[in-house]
């Protein structure tokens, strides 16, 4: 029996705006066992970004379960959700503004320890920071240093040492590399991939590169206007991709080798809207095989393989050969 | 418990002071460093101006034999048509314009700030609400404001310090409201979220201090903008009334001698200037000292 720590059914968020509902994130599921990455890729504005605050709760879901360990994230009171945050915890983007800029290294790291009253004594806190640091490879002599005065891989090395300061058994990482320099996201991958191997921690690692995710992650989750439409384990998804979207996202990763380039699958047509969505498939209208019956009904994610979800009513009209 | 003696692992490294890293940030700016000086001076001088001088006797009291002499070594600035030496009364004029403009700038922080920051942090439909009456009342001309105000309600300074703060609440609530909304949607307001912070805590710690940088700098041009309204209203009579030597009342004082002793327009015009001045290049210092992002 596999152990699921974090299952998520049908969740949904909407956003009012002056046209109607912006369906942000439209019915996803996903369940993510202990210890494993979850990688959940997209363009930008594809909702993967609120799915990741959703679970948290630093957006509200509209609708749906969050199960973390069996226990429903959406209906914790605030006070159930205070302590609960303390094994869900998240890595953003920028670590430029997940910081504050007044805070030293030593407060921005202490600051949830002494929050959430996990150590009380002066000295333990401080030289708890101080073992945190060591364990994102932040040397100890930039404790008082302010973030303005690192460079963005230490500042993002912060950011990561002030989620494992409570302890977290859950992290999202938010894009952690996406805002870095590519030298340094290397080093930031390794680190996140040690840090899991150590604590044992599970990740949903939210990013818009491809390499990074086949490079991190044992599931792969393909989202499109607020929908999950493909879901396979990463070896799977990359070799046996069965959805048009996917198939079209992965031939657009540059290939080092001018003999050899693959054809490229460029889509065309307009993106379609996600404010109030019609019921039919939300990737038809750029679709190289759309038909009537993808008009017709948007279609569920079903799996098709063991393991391998897709969304499309005619994903075996293309397999890859 | 350890019995080895244990050091706060913060304390073996250096620390630049909050104030430290302010200063050595500020004091690159030379024009600001001056500024600050000179305000510095002609605040203490507005501060001492009941001790150095003694108001009836130097300050309104006059003497005719005195009248209209020309700057010299015993007048530097000359004496008025009641041959009130203008030095001192131009000197005394800061306590006034001071007390005008600090008053002002803090009317406007007490009122405008909250406001803003409120609109700013809920948005909506009372942002829409505050931020179209504020726009409103910024379409109509400061000093229009002041001579509807003070027509209305009565020649006193208090009523006067009311009448300049009215545009000056709308420019700091819009100020407080830019800052409030670029922070709260910044990540690590999310992050103080996602540790399990709550609403009040997280915006006493982490939003009210990094907005009171960017604010503080709209106060301090406040303060210049604040002199220099009501030195108009006193220019045109409506401000501070003669024979008190505020700037503004001193100029229109002046007024109708100017052709032939232009000085005694001159000098209370250069007071008002250079404290301006003086403050606005006084806020840009700050402006640049305060914000962490802007590096050396």
């Amino acid at each position: 029996m596999s152990d699921v720590i974090l299952d998520v059914k049908h969740l949904k968020k909407y956003f009012k705006t002056p046209r109607g509902m912006l369906h942000a994130v439209d019915d996803v599921s996903f369940q993510i066992e202990r210890g494993k990455t979850l990688g959940i890729v997209g363009e930008s504005g594809c909702g993967k970004s609120t799915t990741g605050r959703a679970i948290l709760r630093l957006i509200e879901p509209t609708a749906g379960e969050v199960l973390f360990d069996g226990e429903d994230v959406v209906k914790m009171s605030k006070q159930r959700m205070r302590e609960k945050r303390k094994e869900m915890q998240i890595i953003f983007q920028d670590p430029f503004s997940s910081l504050d800029p007044r805070q030293t290294v030593l407060q921005a790291i202490s600051e949830p320890i002494r929050l959430n009253k996990i150590l009380t004594d002066r000295y333990d806190i401080e030289e708890r920071t101080v073992e945190l640091m060591r364990t994102v490879g932040l040397a100890e002599r930039l404790i008082n240093a302010y973030p303005h005065e690192l460079d963005g891989g230490r500042r993002q090395r912060i950011g990561i040492a002030r989620a494992l300061a409570v302890n977290p058994k859950f992290i999202v990482c938010d894009e952690p590399v996406s805002a870095l320099d590519v030298s340094i996201q290397a080093q930031i991958l390794n680190l996140l991939e040690d840090l899991q191997d150590q604590l044992g921690l599970t990740y949903i690692f939210i990013t818009h590169d491809l390499a990074v995710v086949n490079h991190f992650a044992d599931d792969i989750a393909v989202m499109y206007l607020g929908q999950v439409i493909e879901k396979a384990p990463a070896e799977e998804l990359f070799t046996n991709p069965l959805h048009p979207y996917t198939q079209a996202l992965l031939s657009a990763i540059p290939v080092p080798d001018t003999h050899n380039r693959p054809e490229r699958l460029v889509l065309k047509g307009e993106i379609t809207s996600p404010i109030e969505p019609k019921d039919e498939c939300r990737f038809a209208k750029r679709c190289l095989y759309a038909n009537d019956s993808c008009h017709a009904k948007c279609p569920e994610l079903a799996e098709v393989f063991p393991g391998h979800f897709v969304a499309c009513s005619e994903w075996w009209k293309r397999q890859v050969q | 418990m350890k019995s080895e003696k244990r050091v706060l692992p913060s304390r073996q490294y250096s620390k630049r002071s909050r104030l430290g890293e302010f200063w050595h940030r500020y004091s690159q700016n030379k024009g600001a460093v001056i500024a600050l000086f000179v305000v510095l001076a002609i605040g203490l001088l507005a501060a001492l101006a009941d001790v150095i001088y003694d108001y009836d006797t130097q300050i309104i009291g006059y003497d005719l034999t005195q009248k209209l002499i020309k700057p010299c070594a015993e007048h530097p600035f000359g004496t008025d048509d009641l041959g009130r030496d203008m030095l001192t009364r131009v000197l005394y004029g800061a306590k006034y314009s001071f007390m005008i403009g600090l008053s002002c700038a803090a009317l406007c922080f007490v009122v405008g700030m909250p406001i803003g920051a409120l609109a700013g942090y809920y948005g909506g439909t009372f942002d829409l609400l505050v931020m179209r009456i504020f726009d409103i009342i910024g379409s109509i001309p400061s000093l229009l404001i002041g001579i509807m105000v003070v027509a209305a309600l009565g020649h006193k300074t208090g009523i006067l310090i009311v009448a300049i703060a009215i545009p000056g609440v709308g420019s700091i609530a819009s100020a407080s409201r830019m800052a409030v909304m670029t922070i709260r949607s910044s990540e690590y307001i999310e992050s103080a979220r996602a540790i399990g912070m709550k609403t009040f805590p997280l915006v006493m710690k982490h939003v009210v201090p990094n907005a009171l940088n960017l604010i503080v700098v709209r106060v301090t041009l406040q303060v210049g903008s604040a002199i220099i309204s009501a030195s108009s209203l006193s220019y045109l009579g409506l401000g501070v009334p003669l024979p008190t030597p505020e700037w503004g009342a001193l100029l229109s004082g002046g007024r109708k001698l100017i052709r032939t002793h232009s000085y005694l327009t001159l000098f209370p015009g250069l007071a008002i200037m250079i404290t301006v001045l003086a403050l606005n290049l006084m806020g840009d210092g700050l402006r640049d000292a305060l914000d962490p992002k802007l590096k050396k």
